[in-house]
């Protein structure tokens, strides 16, 4: 017999453990706001019951937290991402390896994020620094309560919206719906949660610290796949353009016999930026989901 | 009974229906063909013997009828609508709050996001739908530039696959999730051609050439009319704190001090219009995205 709306998510998070935390954060969070929300609708039309007869009809009406825990884990085998590492059935071979990333999508979708990430840890560290100062300036006035508070609810819409980014270039599972808020809660009880809580403050580190990961691996990736377009086509370069391969204190011109090896150099080159790109990606995939998803 | 996998894969066309969302049946087609088309081979691979549609019915028995795949995707499809439909309650909040709430609406700020972004994916799909276009299209002067041309539209593929998961995420329009089944038991020349003939494949491409310009006119106007609303709510500290003049009425000209709270006034509304157009074009774009990179 569950008594409490508490009880019940308690026992839908002992039912999904072993889970993926994102299908855990939405699943709770789904919950949540269904019987939160039926039940005040209940207690409105009908003031005379208690609280905890209404919660036993909804629950019976919703689902067991174990019926509704096998629910989401069924649905969830369904609903991996597009872009989600797969194992493949056959063993690959080490060149099929080597050469088969130029092919495979979650590759360029990962080399994607590298480029959008530049521009979106940018405008998210600057929102995280300019906003975090000032609404720690305003705290000297009473002003400042409301503001940090809009501050620090504006990390979670952040949170929510680089998750989407995540799941869909880096096929990594992330929430895919706001952490609900209880509407019954006055604002001051709203408030300490979302300050004390340590999921706020880990979007706020990992904004900070997104921004020069990104950069990094940003200038990184950028140069090593240029330079790889360039020695490809150096041939074509220096016949068409008569430019340098490389300018480090004085130009230099590889001599035309060496042509075929900055050629394979190129092709070296390439793969190994595509390689970096989906390594990182897996690492920057999982360092999202630590710091971006709820426990 | 299905005589053989397009009988199939029609059926289940008609079953889940005209009211399915489009990129659902794509994804539904391509898992179910990429299922029943898999395991026929190895099927045949070892009873070489046996005829195709004798092995089918099994097979099929085991996967599902059409009428039974065609429910139970439409029975998940709620759960896995990336970001939530806005509540099919009625919405009888006053204009006023209506117009200032789109501030805290998760939904337009994430088609804003897309608009910001628009220019590098715009830089990166078009640059290569034209660039890559053009030499491969060159090169069919040359034998070697069938391949080339081939891997090309393959490309493009890949990027309305791409393209359509950013759309899904940031839009949050439906797109298709997985990459279209191609069977492996076709000759190459037979994909080539089906690759060449599907439209597919040349609405792909149009829509990749189309984003060069539309993510430079998206960027360009989205951040425009942010970066004027937050400088005019901030005028009053831009110009009395910082002293730095706005130039509203002409070169190196302070706004008379009695204008800065109409300047400020406007700052605050613009925003929220700024966040509404953003909404607006994001819903355009969707549309004409699922229009674009959905097979039909």
């Amino acid at each position: 017999m569950i008594k409490k709306i508490e009880e019940y998510l308690d026992r839908l998070k002992k039912e999904l453990s072993g889970s993926d935390p994102a299908l855990v954060q939405d699943a709770l969070s789904d919950a949540e706001e269904h019987l939160r929300t039926a039940i005040r609708e209940e207690l409105e039309k009908s003031p005379g019951l208690s609280e905890t007869d209404v919660l036993q009809t909804q629950i019976a009406k919703y689902g067991s937290p174990h019926e509704i825990a096998s629910a989401y884990r069924d649905i969830e085998s369904r609903m991996l991402p597009t872009f989600a590492a797969q194992k493949s059935k056959f063993p690959r071979s080490f060149w099929a390896k080597l050469f088969g990333v130029a092919a495979q999508s979650r590759t360029w979708s990962a080399f994607l994020y590298v480029f959008l990430s530049a521009l979106t840890s940018l405008i998210f560290a600057m929102w995280v620094l300019l906003g975090g100062t000032f609404s720690l300036i305003s705290l000297v006035l009473i002003i400042g309560i409301p503001v940090t508070g809009l501050f620090l609810l504006s990390l979670r819409g952040i949170a929510l919206l680089e998750g989407r980014l995540v799941e869909a270039l880096l096929g990594v599972r992330m929430p895919r719906k706001p952490i609900f808020v209880r509407q019954g809660l006055n604002w001051r009880q709203k408030y300490k949660a979302l300050a004390t809580e340590s999921h706020t403050w880990k979007i706020f580190a990992f904004l900070i610290m997104h921004f020069p990961l990104a950069w990094v691996h940003f200038v990184v990736e950028f140069v090593m796949f240029a330079f790889s377009i360039k020695s490809v086509f150096y041939p074509v370069w220096y016949w068409g353009l008569g430019r340098p391969l490389i300018t480090i204190d004085q130009p230099f011109y590889p001599p035309a016999w060496s042509y075929p090896l900055v050629t394979l150099a190129g092709i070296a080159l390439f793969f190994a930026s595509l390689h970096l790109a989906g390594f990182m990606g897996k690492i920057r995939g999982r360092f999202a989901k630590y710091m971006l998803v709820r426990k | 009974m299905c005589k053989d996998v397009r009988d199939y894969l029609i059926k289940l066309k008609k079953e889940l229906g005209e009211g399915t969302d489009r990129a659902l049946v794509q994804d539904a087609l391509s898992d179910a063909e990429a299922h029943i088309r898999t395991a026929l081979e190895e099927e045949l691979a070892q009873n070489p013997d046996t005829s195709e549609s004798e092995i089918l019915a099994p097979i099929i028995a085991k996967y599902g009828t059409p009428s039974e795949i065609a429910a139970a995707y439409q029975a998940i499809e709620p759960h896995i609508f990336p970001l939530r439909e806005q509540q099919p309650r009625p919405d009888t909040r006053s204009f006023f709050w209506k117009f200032f709430a789109v501030l805290a609406d998760s939904r337009a700020w994430s088609a804003f996001f897309y608009m910001l972004l628009a220019f590098v994916t715009g830089i990166l799909f078009g640059g290569w739908a034209i660039l890559g276009g053009i030499v491969s299209a060159g090169s069919l002067i040359f034998i070697i530039g069938l391949p080339l041309f081939g891997l090309f539209l393959l490309s493009i593929r890949g990027i309305a696959l791409l393209e359509g998961r950013l759309v899904e995420a940031l839009l949050g329009v439906r797109m298709p999730r997985k990459p279209l089944f191609v069977s492996k038991s076709l000759s190459w020349s037979d994909r080539y051609i089906a690759l060449v003939k599907d439209k597919y494949s040349w609405r792909s491409l149009l829509y990749a050439v189309l984003l060069f310009p539309l993510g430079f006119i998206y960027t360009g106007l989205f951040s425009l009319l942010f970066v004027f609303s937050l400088i005019f709510i901030t005028s009053p500290v831009l110009e009395l704190v910082f002293r730095v003049p706005l130039d509203l009425f002409g070169d190196n000209v302070f706004t008379p001090v009695w204008f800065l709270p109409v300047v400020c006034a406007a700052g605050l509304l613009l925003l929220p219009v700024t966040l509404h157009l953003a909404k607006l074009a994001g819903k355009l774009h969707g549309r004409f995205a699922k229009a674009m990179l959905v097979k039909k």
